[in-house]
């Protein structure tokens, strides 16, 4: 089942009197339980992207839908309300309250969807043991190392229990160490049925993905599935592809 | 010079937060100034025109207002330092010594001193007519004039001046703490979550409760100014513990109650306020203060004025007061009746009486009468004493009494007794409420008490015998005439002089009611002119703390609210948050300051009753309008500042 349908979308900017094109023609679906890599260099294009994915932005032209539900007729009401419903996200520079401890941190999209307290606390009990994070709920995220405060980030993505989740450079602020352990549990939550889509300029993160697309100049230029390969095999086919399209020779 | 150049360069840029705070001090700069050129008007000065009073007020408003011009600099300073040392530790990085920053910062500071002082001094002097305009029509005195000359001028530069450097050398005192590293890690550090301090908010609740107590308890007497002075003291630091350190705990408190605490709302200002409240207890604590200040400070003075024609009649029931040990002659009073044809003044209602000179007494045992010449208070009578002739010719009555009997009057306590046992000799007393006394019934002095006897023996036996009456004269040999006046104020000032000048070798008092409305104008006008001058200088420095408070936590919450609008906040429901929290952290001060002006309610009813100036009903109708007033300004700053900080937090 297609859960997010990209078509024709593109969007400009105005800059002054001239309009700046970010995205030309981008066209992709994702299926439900995919897990799914968004490369690109830093001005490509892939954060325009996410927020419009995100429902943070809207196209200048296409379609954009997510479950069914066109995102561009999307009030910013109703953009609100659809984000804490259908999206987790997960940002490079975790993006924590620090007036919140980190329960609440998690806590925040319930309990803005008015979640009652006795299922909030349900829900988190066993999301907090799988990222094991138990021990770290009531200090404060200024109190915790990068790699627990993006565990945080991401039960607090999670355990709204979204359709999609959207992860912007989740490991961009993280050492080597962390970030290992962070994709592992990205890769278990998406063996347990979550779909997850991130948007990374890392090919070592993009490597734990099922496919990877690569964006340039405001298309989509090239992509790749992983099939069967193992994640070491389909790092260096992802980091030949980078090379290849950094010279400016066409893959494929 | 390089550091001019950055100096202005810095200046220019921000030039947002630089102007809001040349202009808050232009306006303390103008403010003050007036003061001063009040204080230094050779106008007001002359004696012959009450001056020294307006004066003196006029100087304790000044010490007042450069105190809080002192405070609020420093205060606003504090905010521009905050960020400008951001600016400064770049500078620092790229390899600038702390000499050269703090040049950069001498000449920032002189730059901003050099333009608020001559806008300042600017707006003072186009004020200064107004103010003087105002001053002369509360005074209702056309001579004082406004000057503008050199040395206010130069008080008030050299004033600024002081304040200025010792902000410099706070600044570079701040900036010794400057080195990259610190600077780093401030940028990165997380505010810590505030302890709760139960000690200091328990001894904040009874620091403020001892303070009303003593407010609600204040006897009126002399001593009440003391125990209300006490008072504010206490309530001024009970209330700074308990929003520094009550609020904390009374959070925490409700962000235990899961129930309360996990609503959209009430979770995200809860847990924001908790955070805010350690640095801004002591803000809104100010805030709550001055607020109060204002209310009290305006509500004293208008009620005054607004009561001081009716405090006027209860000084002087008659236009003019004539007494003396022998009763004026038909000659007398014909001379008089010319002098005021003389002065175009019509006269009426000529009365005469002649009674005892009065005694301080105590009623004991209920109805043993003692004279009390030391210590005499409030709760003492002051018996007077005459014939019922007497009585019957100034009331145009025919009224007698037994020799065994007496006629009281005593308007302001009704005895509780049939009898008095006055020197010995017990009389039947009854009680009459029909006299219209000739002299003052104002509240300050002790309750007068007339007594009429059968005839002038029996008068005589009243009167006290005591050889500790010392200096106060006995006897039944004070002699009143009374008259009432119309005509202008200048004519009734002419007669009275004239009066004055005929009677010159009389033995007694002469009192004319233009005369004390004079000297009342100077006495009410005055604290009227500086209460309202107060008051508009503490509600323009609130509105500055308030909308300087805003911007800061609105540059804080900017990016708590991004994250939660990503996380699925919608634009409606920020609104909402902001607005709920905005309404507890605002509406705490307010509140405080009308529970402040409640408790303070019966401690001024003390201190104006000490002073004989207590009218219930002006004083209630005037602090319910300033307090109406205050809160709707309060309102409007309020609406106003939160749209800065909406628009800040939503970028």
């Amino acid at each position: 089942m297609t859960l997010l349908e990209l078509q024709h979308i593109q969007k400009s900017y105005q800059e002054g009197l001239k309009s700046k094109v970010a995205l030309k023609d981008i066209s992709f679906g994702i299926e439900s339980g995919e897990y799914v890599a968004i490369m690109g260099e830093s001005g490509a294009g892939k954060t325009t992207l996410l927020n419009i994915m995100a429902t943070l932005d809207k196209p200048t032209s296409g379609k954009i839908e997510l479950n069914g539900t066109d995102l561009k007729s999307l009030s910013e009401n109703e953009a609100a309300h659809f984000r804490r419903k259908e999206l987790g996200f997960v940002f490079q520079n975790f993006d924590l309250l620090d007036t919140f401890n980190n329960r609440d941190n998690i806590f925040l999209p319930l309990v803005l969807s008015k979640v009652p307290e006795k299922e909030m606390q349900a829900r988190l009990t066993g999301l907090a043991e799988q990222l094991e994070i138990t021990d770290l709920l009531d200090r404060y995220p200024s109190e915790v190392s990068g790699g627990q405060k993006q565990r945080v980030a991401a039960a607090r993505a999670l355990i709204t229990q979204p359709e999609l989740i959207l992860a912007d450079e989740p490991t961009g602020a993280l050492d080597s160490h962390s970030s290992a352990q962070l994709l592992e549990l990205f890769d278990q939550v998406n063996q347990a049925g979550q779909t997850i889509l991130m948007v990374t300029h890392s090919a070592l993160t993009a490597s734990y993905s099922k496919r990877t697309l690569f964006i340039k100049d405001g298309i989509i230029y090239h992509q790749l599935n992983r099939g069967e390969l193992s994640q070491k095999e389909y790092l260096d086919k992802i980091s030949a592809s980078l090379n290849s399209i950094i010279n400016g020779g066409s893959v494929n | 010079m390089v550091e001019i150049k950055l100096a202005w360069h810095s200046l220019t840029r921000n030039w947002q937060r630089y102007t809001l705070f040349v202009l808050s001090s232009s306006l303390l700069v103008a403010i003050n100034y007036i003061f001063v050129s009040i204080l230094l008007n050779p106008s007001i000065k002359s004696p012959e025109n009450n001056g020294q009073m307006v004066i003196s007020v006029v100087a304790i408003g000044f010490v007042f207002i450069a105190l809080l011009s002192l405070i609020f600099m420093f205060y606003a300073n504090g905010f521009l330092t905050r960020q400008r040392n951001q600016e400064l530790g770049i500078y620092n990085i790229l390899g600038m010594t702390h000499r050269e920053l703090n040049l950069i910062v001498f000449f920032q500071n002189t730059m901003m001193y050099v333009v608020s002082l001559l806008a300042g001094l600017l707006v003072g002097l186009s004020f200064q007519e107004l103010a003087f305009l105002v001053l002369r029509n509360l005074l209702d005195n056309k001579q004082i004039v406004g000057d503008i000359s050199f040395p206010p001028m130069f008080i008030i530069a050299i004033f600024f001046l002081i304040i200025n450097v010792l902000i410099y050398l706070q600044d570079i005192f701040k900036m010794r703490r400057l080195n990259p590293i610190n600077l780093l890690k401030a940028a990165r550090q997380a505010p810590k979550e505030p302890k709760a301090r139960w000690i200091i908010g328990g001894l904040g609740i009874v620091i403020l409760g001892i303070g009303y107590y003593l407010s609600v308890t204040t006897k009126p007497s002399l001593s009440a100014i003391l125990l209300f002075m006490v008072a504010v003291v206490l309530v001024v630091i009970g209330t700074y513990l308990l929003f520094i350190a009550g609020s904390i705990v009374i959070l925490k408190l409700l962000r235990k109650n899961k129930k309360f605490y996990y609503q959209p709302n009430h979770f995200i200002s809860v847990s924001g306020m908790l955070f805010r409240m350690k640095q801004n207890g002591a803000g809104l604590a100010s805030i709550c203060l001055l607020c109060t200040s204002t209310l009290v400070v305006l509500t004293a003075v208008i009620s005054l004025f607004a009561g001081s024609q009716k405090i006027l009649e209860n000084f002087m029931p008659y236009d003019m007061f004539v007494s003396s040990s022998q009763p004026l002659n038909q000659i007398q009073q014909k001379q008089i009746e010319e002098l005021a044809l003389d002065n175009h003044v019509k006269i009426s209602n000529q009365r005469q009486l002649t009674t005892s000179y009065s005694t301080p007494i105590n009623i004991v045992k209920g109805h043993q009468v003692e004279p009390q010449f030391k210590n005499i208070s409030l709760k003492n009578l002051n018996l007077t004493a005459t014939t019922i002739e007497q009585y019957n010719q100034w009331q145009g009555k025919n009224l007698s009494v037994a020799a065994d009997e007496l006629l009281v009057y005593s308007p302001k306590e009704k005895l509780k007794t049939d009898i008095l046992t006055i020197n010995g000799i017990t009389y039947h007393i009854k009680q009459i409420s029909d006299f219209d006394m000739p002299d003052s019934y104002a509240n300050s002095a002790p309750k007068m008490m007339y007594i009429f006897a059968n005839n002038k023996e029996t008068v005589e036996k009243l009167l006290a015998r005591d050889e500790t009456s010392g200096d106060l004269p006995t006897g039944f040999n004070k002699n009143i005439f009374v008259f009432n006046m119309r005509g202008t104020l200048k004519e009734k000032l002419g007669l009275a002089k004239a009066v004055k000048q005929y009677l010159i070798k009389n033995d007694g008092n002469i009192d004319s009611k233009s005369e004390l409305e004079q000297a009342f104008k100077a006495i009410f006008g005055g604290p009227l002119f500086v209460g309202i001058l107060i008051g508009i200088t503490m509600s323009i420095t609130t509105a500055l703390i308030i909308y300087y408070k805003q911007i800061s936590e609105g540059f804080a919450d900017r990016h708590n609210f991004e994250t939660m609008q990503r996380v699925g906040l919608s634009y409606k429901e920020t609104q909402k948050a902001i607005h709920s929290q905005m309404l507890m952290v605002f509406m705490l001060p307010i509140a405080g300051a009308v529970i402040n002006l409640g408790f303070a309610y019966p401690a001024l009813r003390s201190v104006f009753k000490a002073l004989g100036v207590w009218d219930q009903g002006i004083f209630a109708t005037v602090a319910l309008s300033v307090t109406v007033i205050l809160f709707i300004c309060y309102i409007v700053v309020y609406l106003l500042t939160t749209r800065v900080y909406r628009r800040i937090v939503n970028g």
